[in-house]
């Protein structure tokens, strides 16, 4: 049986008009097991996003594979996105929907069968403390309830494998830290998680395996005690710099 | 294609335009009302207008040494005023007869009409002071110009000795303008009259207009004629309906998206690209399709209330045919406008930015729609392979009913092709990474310097292209074809490259390309000069058959440039080098450096070219000057120099200056010369490129 | 609250220089302008160009019918105008109108009295009024005929001892006395006030946007409260600025209208033009510039007031679109000559301008009917600025938190009687 995700000699090249080739990611490999939460721990710029942009197929690889839940990110690109579900910050929500029709418009049009739509709608406004706005529209909401609406349509089609990209940047602690808690449950429920972030005590708290990324390439990938053991290090952020300065 | 998915996210679309009450209501509501608002204000204004003229009484005054007998004529005038048969349209009929005026009888008729105390005055001549006047007319024209208009033979001229009434009158004056018109028809009616009196008199057997009495009738319904006046501008019309319409939710629903991050939402989900792309399409159709309508529906409102009135004879016949045929037509138009729209709107990072690259597209595709006002342009011709200008042609047919099945079919084909390619185009924009990850910044704006250039190059030509253009139009002094050559030369072309160079602290030697070039290629350079001129004129020729030029116009073009009293030496040196050189510097030099990298090798000679072209403004010389820009870019991109697209450019012109002055006809040799010449022309390249020394820092070609 | 001039003043020249780094703005205010008219003028030209090659190449195909030895110096004459092309058809009627032949000349014989001149003969033309070419053939075909008829008559009278002058009696000629500067401002006064009207509006539009509603999507709207300086003084740099833009995009379109307007009404317009002259009289250039600059205030304002009810750009352009059309709806209808600059126009805001600028270019000066544009301009300048100092009171208006549209706002704070909420500040 082989990983929700796996990644091999993944690698991404964007082409600038003045500075020519960037690559932004160099083949990177890893893989993700079921059920545990991986964490992409990365400082801005050293290709987070764009590696989970190509696991979530928005962006095609230059080179290398990557497969989700048996399925090739390049060859079977809308069966991998009807198996996964997709956070970011950049992900934004159509401010004119209100709550309920934006979960319904993503379970919909992410496949959710269609008799089970209205009832998973149901369960999820009551999940997330939805219900007392559930018919305004989204620009009428405040920032933390964008983010609960924004969380329930990721899972609105109920996916096995969830990406989360920096899911707490711009949040305050208490919404962070509710974040967190979502991020647990989901894994409780079984479901494999990706998750992106440069904050050490959120991948320390959160993550199964943590994969070290830097300048395009994984420096490191590993549980947290393994990384611990190889470095001796004793907290994430001095792991972390470790590996940075050892390049 | 999944047809569900489609289907929900066309609703998703439609439900957030319907949600979004401002833009409704200006790009619905407020131009419902605007219409006739426009219609009524400008109606009334010219009514008034009409009436003030008609109520004024035109006060003129009557002068020169014949005054007595004009002023018969003008009271006969007043007597016939209301019988005269009115020429032309018989809507203006009232005008002569409620025409009021009277005389003011003065010493000084010109101070008064321009103290304004009078609207005009007539002058009248004896035969002998009127042809002393002519040949003194004749004669300063002649001190003016040499090359003087020819005279319409066909015009109708003085004979000599015949009395002259001048009618002097202020045409910057509304009022004078309108009595000057009017007195004018009123004394050439007298005319009429008075000569049928005369020749009766004489007994002349018959009506003067009863010779050579010419009967007209016209084939067409009125029904046609009509037509023919709708169809020319329907297209026009509804194609921009359905552009600004179609405008309201395209600008948002891609670049909109974009902007707000919920596309990236949107590309994570289990719709494919294609299905977006189709339910966009279909909401930006639905809502083109909806306003037109509802503008349409608002016309034919105002049409039935009479808010606008139609011409007397204006009659419309749609047969079902006809409007099946134009629902064909049209029908791909509707998907083409909105694949274009989609496609702006894809290519834009933000909604501004969309908005920014409409007005251009729009204006591009309007000139298209406007091609079935061109005269005598059948659809059985080229333009059936134009896409939107054959449907604009097809159409004016259809209107007079005339159904062209075969090319109405291709037509059709060109069109659901177009669409169908620009819908595909704009798939594959969604997948551009450069448009999904846009925050990084411009990396140019930091540096400045020689990528800051790259980024400004063409907007320092588009300025250029407008100074050139605004000077040779307005200074006097450069009115002569030598003067603005040199001013073109020197300021435009050698003058902006050295101020660019300085402003952007380029490498001058870079920037102008000033390098060796590999011996051989040399040898393939000077074989393509005599080849590539003539295949040059082959492609003028070839243009020609699309875009007849006028025999005057070029006439009118060798004139200036070759004229007859120019030292040879001059000649060679103003048409040959000095554009070789200074051309070549502005084009090939600072031009290419900063494209180089903003397209790839092909593109690049493309765009080098066309703008090369565009500075030759006129258009018969666009299509010629814009291929022989490419060939010179193409031969600097070879070469990696400058120098041979100077000779090879100094050479060409040369050349064409000889064959000018030898009356040699290249333009009307056979075309398996031109063919030859092609041959020839490809076996040169072949060596440049078999000895090619490329252009530093290209982008690398498409993999 | 007092404005602190050296606080405007950096405030002003920091808006300017971002603007003038953004590319919509920079295209509508200064390229827009400048640019226009070079573009259109190359577009008509080459139009024309590419019609005139079209229609010049054409020869009018005609099929003559029943012509005799009689009508041969007519026939003569059509054979060798270059300009026809004599055609035998087998199916006239029906070759006109498939469209390969465009006229057909039948000669008919005289009826009545005329029958009794000889020579005379009677002329059918048939042809398809729905065919340019058809059309076209037609106006040959009808000049030669008149010449052909002025050529007869002149020998028929001739033999009844009448010379072609005295056939011709008299001649009439117009002479248009005024002067090319003349017919040239003459021209501009028509053109100048729409074109210059709508490059304000449009040179202002965008900043005002863009300073208002614009701040508020980029979020800076709030960095630029916390600054140390009062409000007034931020808006009034604001203002300034929009205004600044406004009256540099009108200023440029008329320096460009008169560099250009000469070439592109010359294609349109005929030879004639081409020795108008489109000079401005250099005396009224102060007073142009002076209503211009009030002009920009003016439309300034209105924008920004109703942008900055807007949250976002796009919702920005939706606001003051209905303003934009209630400037240009006035102008539209003023395009016809021979209008009379009354005390009743020049109480109307933007038509009083747009008369002002008509006359001024001619050199026309209506000093008490300029006194009371201006002073009607200034009121409006001053109502709007009243207005949207009071608009700037209310706190929630100044955090953008307040979510309603400008009408909203009026109707619920601005018309007396009515309950202030919103907590002024």
């Amino acid at each position: 049986m082989s990983e929700p995700v796996e990644v091999r000699g993944l690698a991404k090249t964007f082409y600038d008009e003045n500075r020519g080739e960037i690559q932004a990611v160099k083949a990177v490999d890893f893989e993700c097991r079921e059920g545990e939460i991986f964490g992409l721990l990365g400082a801005n710029g050293a290709g987070k996003t764009t590696t989970l942009r190509m696991l979530a197929t928005i962006l095609a690889p230059t080179a290398g594979s990557a497969t989700i839940l048996g399925h090739d990110v390049t060859a079977e690109p809308a069966a991998v996105r009807r198996k996964l579900g997709f956070f970011s910050a950049s992900t934004a929500l159509y401010p004119r929907l209100t709550a309920r029709e934006t979960i319904e418009f993503f379970a919909r049009i992410n496949q959710y069968p269609s008799d089970q739509v209205l009832k998973r709608v149901g369960y999820l406004v009551e999940r997330f403390g939805l219900a007392s706005y559930a018919d305004a529209r989204i620009e009428k909401l405040s920032t933390g309830m964008k983010q609960k609406v924004s969380i329930a349509r990721t899972v609105a089609h109920d996916p096995p494998l969830l990406i989360f990209d920096e899911p707490t940047v711009g949040l305050d602690v208490l919404n962070a830290l509710e974040m967190q808690e979502v991020i647990k449950e989901f894994r409780n429920q079984g479901k494999t998680i990706v998750f992106s972030t440069h904050i050490m005590s959120e991948a320390e708290k959160l993550c199964d395996r943590i994969a070290i990324i830097h300048g395009g390439r994984i420096l490191a990938c590993d549980t947290l005690e393994k990384l611990r053991q190889a470095t001796g290090a004793r907290y994430l952020e001095d792991i972390f710099v470790h590996y940075v300065k050892s390049l | 294609m999944n047809w569900r998915i489609v289907r929900l996210l066309l609703a998703n679309e439609l439900k957030m335009l319907v949600r979004d009450r401002r833009t409704v209501v200006v790009s619905i509501v407020l131009p419902v009302f605007i219409m006739p608002l426009m219609l009524l204000g400008t109606r009334f204004v010219q009514e008034r207008r009409a009436d003030s003229l008609r109520r004024v009484t035109y006060k003129y005054s009557i002068a020169g040494a014949e005054a007595k007998k004009a002023r018969a004529l003008v009271e006969k005038a007043r007597e016939i005023a209301s019988q005269l048969p009115e020429e032309g349209d018989g809507d203006r009929k009232s005008d002569l007869a409620d025409f009021k005026f009277e005389e003011v009888r003065t010493d000084d008729p010109e101070g008064d009409l321009k103290a304004k105390k009078i609207h005009f005055y007539l002058e009248a001549l004896s035969g002998e002071e009127a042809d002393a006047l002519a040949h003194e007319e004749a004669r300063k024209q002649q001190a003016e110009e040499q090359e003087g208009e020819r005279p319409d033979p066909l015009r109708p001229v003085r004979v000599a000795g015949v009395p002259l009434i001048r009618i002097h009158f202020q045409g910057d004056q509304d009022e004078s303008n309108a009595g000057r018109g009017r007195v004018q028809r009123l004394l050439a009616g007298v005319r009429r009259v008075r000569s049928e009196e005369i020749l009766r008199g004489r007994g002349f057997p018959a009506e003067p207009k009863q010779i050579v009495e010419v009967e007209s009738r016209s084939l067409a319904t009125p029904g046609q004629v009509s037509g023919s006046f709708v169809g020319r501008f329907l297209t026009f019309f509804l194609f921009m309906l359905m552009l600004s319409g179609g405008s309201v939710v395209a600008m948002d629903s891609i670049a909109g998206e974009k902007e707000r991050g919920s596309l990236e939402t949107l590309l994570t989900t289990a719709a494919r690209r294609a299905e977006i792309v189709a339910a966009k399409q279909l909401s930006i159709l639905a809502v083109a399709l909806g306003i037109t309508f509802i503008q349409v529906a608002n016309i034919l409102v105002y049409l039935t209330f009479k808010v606008i009135e139609l011409p007397k004879d204006f009659v419309i016949e749609i047969p079902p045919a006809a409007v099946l045929t134009l629902l064909l037509l049209y029908t791909p138009v509707a998907v083409l406008v909105a694949s274009v729209l989609l496609m702006v709107s894809a290519y834009a990072k933000t909604y501004k930015e969309a908005q920014f690259y409409f007005f251009p597209v729009n204006l591009v595709c309007l000139v298209f729609a406007l091609a079935s006002v061109l005269p005598g342009v059948s659809l059985r011709s080229a333009i059936a392979v134009v896409p939107l200008a054959n449907v604009s042609v097809a159409v004016r047919e259809v209107m007079v009913g005339k159904y062209d099945w075969p090319m109405i079919a291709l037509t059709f084909l060109v069109m659901a092709l177009t669409s169908f390619g620009i819908a595909r185009a704009s798939t594959r924009m969604l997948s551009k990474e450069r448009l999904i990850t846009a925050s990084e910044s411009d990396v140019a704006d930091l540096e400045g310097g020689a990528s800051l250039f790259s980024k400004h190059v063409l907007r320092w030509y588009a300025l250029l292209w407008a100074v050139m253009f605004a000077v040779a139009a307005n200074i006097p002094q450069l009115a002569t074809f030598r003067r603005q050559l040199l001013f073109n030369e020197i300021v435009i072309f050698l003058g902006a490259p050295a101020l660019m160079i300085w402003k952007y602290r380029l490498n001058w030697r870079d920037a102008l390309a000033l390098r060796g070039v590999n011996p051989m290629a040399w040898i393939g350079v000077l074989l393509s000069i005599p080849s590539g001129h003539l295949v040059g004129i082959g492609v003028f020729r070839l243009a020609n058959i699309f875009v007849p030029v006028s025999e005057r116009v070029l006439e009118q073009f060798s004139r200036s440039i070759l004229p007859g009293d120019v030292p040879l030496w001059q000649l060679f040196f103003f048409l040959s080098v000095l554009p070789a050189v200074c051309e070549e510097i502005g084009f090939r030099g600072t031009l290419l450096y900063g494209l180089r990298r903003k397209f790839r090798p092909a593109a690049l000679a493309l765009v080098v070219g066309t703008v090369f072209g565009l500075f030759h403004v006129a258009l018969f010389r666009i299509i010629p000057t814009g291929f022989l820009g490419v060939i010179l870019t193409a031969i600097a991109l070879l070469t990696g120099s400058i120098f041979p697209g100077m000779v090879v450019h100094a050479g060409n012109n040369a050349f064409g200056v000889w064959a000018g002055l030898q009356e040699f006809p290249l333009g009307r040799l056979d075309w398996w010369i031109y063919v030859a010449a092609g041959i020839v022309f490809a076996l040169s390249f072949y060596i440049v490129y078999r000895n090619r020394t490329p252009y530093p820092g290209l982008r690398a070609p498409r993999r | 609250m007092t404005i602190r001039l050296s606080d405007v003043r950096i405030l002003y020249l920091n808006e300017l220089r971002s603007a003038l780094r953004e590319r919509s703005i920079v295209m509508n205010s200064i390229f827009l302008p400048i640019f226009l008219y070079p573009v259109l003028l190359w577009l008509v030209y080459t139009g024309m160009s590419f019609v005139a090659g079209q229609t010049e190449g054409f020869a009018s195909r005609v099929a003559l019918l029943a012509f005799s030895n009689e009508q041969r110096v007519f026939k003569i004459d059509l054979e060798r105008d270059p300009r026809l092309e004599v055609k035998t058809s087998n199916d006239p009627l029906a070759d006109i109108r498939n469209g390969d032949l465009d006229l057909m000349v039948e000669i008919l014989p005289p009826a009545g009295e005329a029958a009794r001149l000889t020579g005379n003969f009677r002329v059918r033309l048939t042809y398809d009024n729905s065919k340019d070419r058809s059309r076209m053939a037609r106006d040959r075909i009808a000049e030669r005929l008149r010449l052909y008829r002025d050529r007869y008559l002149e020998q028929e009278a001739g033999k009844l001892g009448l010379t072609p002058a005295q056939l011709q009696q008299f001649w009439v000629e117009t002479n248009n006395i005024a002067t090319e500067r003349q017919m040239g401002q003459f021209i501009l006064g028509l053109m100048i006030p729409i074109f210059l009207i709508i490059m304000v509006a449009v040179g202002s539009m965008h900043p005002a946007i863009d300073c208002t509603a614009g701040e508020r999507e980029k979020s800076t709207w709030e960095t630029l409260m916390t600054v140390a300086t009062s409000r007034v003084n931020i808006v009034a740099a604001k203002y300034l600025y929009v205004s600044t833009m406004a009256a540099v995009a009108g200023i440029l379109n008329l320096a460009a209208m008169m560099f250009s307007m000469k070439s592109v009404l010359a294609p349109l317009l005929g030879e004639r033009i081409s020795t108008f002259s489109f000079g401005i009289p250099l005396r009224s250039i102060p007073l142009i510039i002076a209503v211009t600059v009030l002009l920009a205030f003016f439309i300034s304002a209105g924008m920004m007031i109703l942008a900055s009810f807007a949250r976002t750009y796009k919702e920005g352009q939706a606001t003051v679109m209905p303003f934009y059309f209630a400037i240009m709806m006035p102008v539209m209808f003023l395009q016809v000559p021979g209008l009379e600059f009354t005390p009743a126009l020049a109480a109307i805001p933007v038509v009083n301008i747009c008369m002002v600028f008509r006359e001024a270019v001619a050199g026309v000066y209506h000093w008490p009917m300029i006194a009371i544009t201006l002073a009607v301009e200034t009121g409006c300048i001053f109502f709007s600025l009243w207005l949207a100092a009071t608009i700037l009171k209310y706190e929630d208006f100044i955090l953008g938190s307040y979510g309603g549209s400008f009408g909203k706002f009026f109707k619920e704070r601005l018309l007396p009687g009515r309950g202030k909420r919103g907590g002024r500040a």
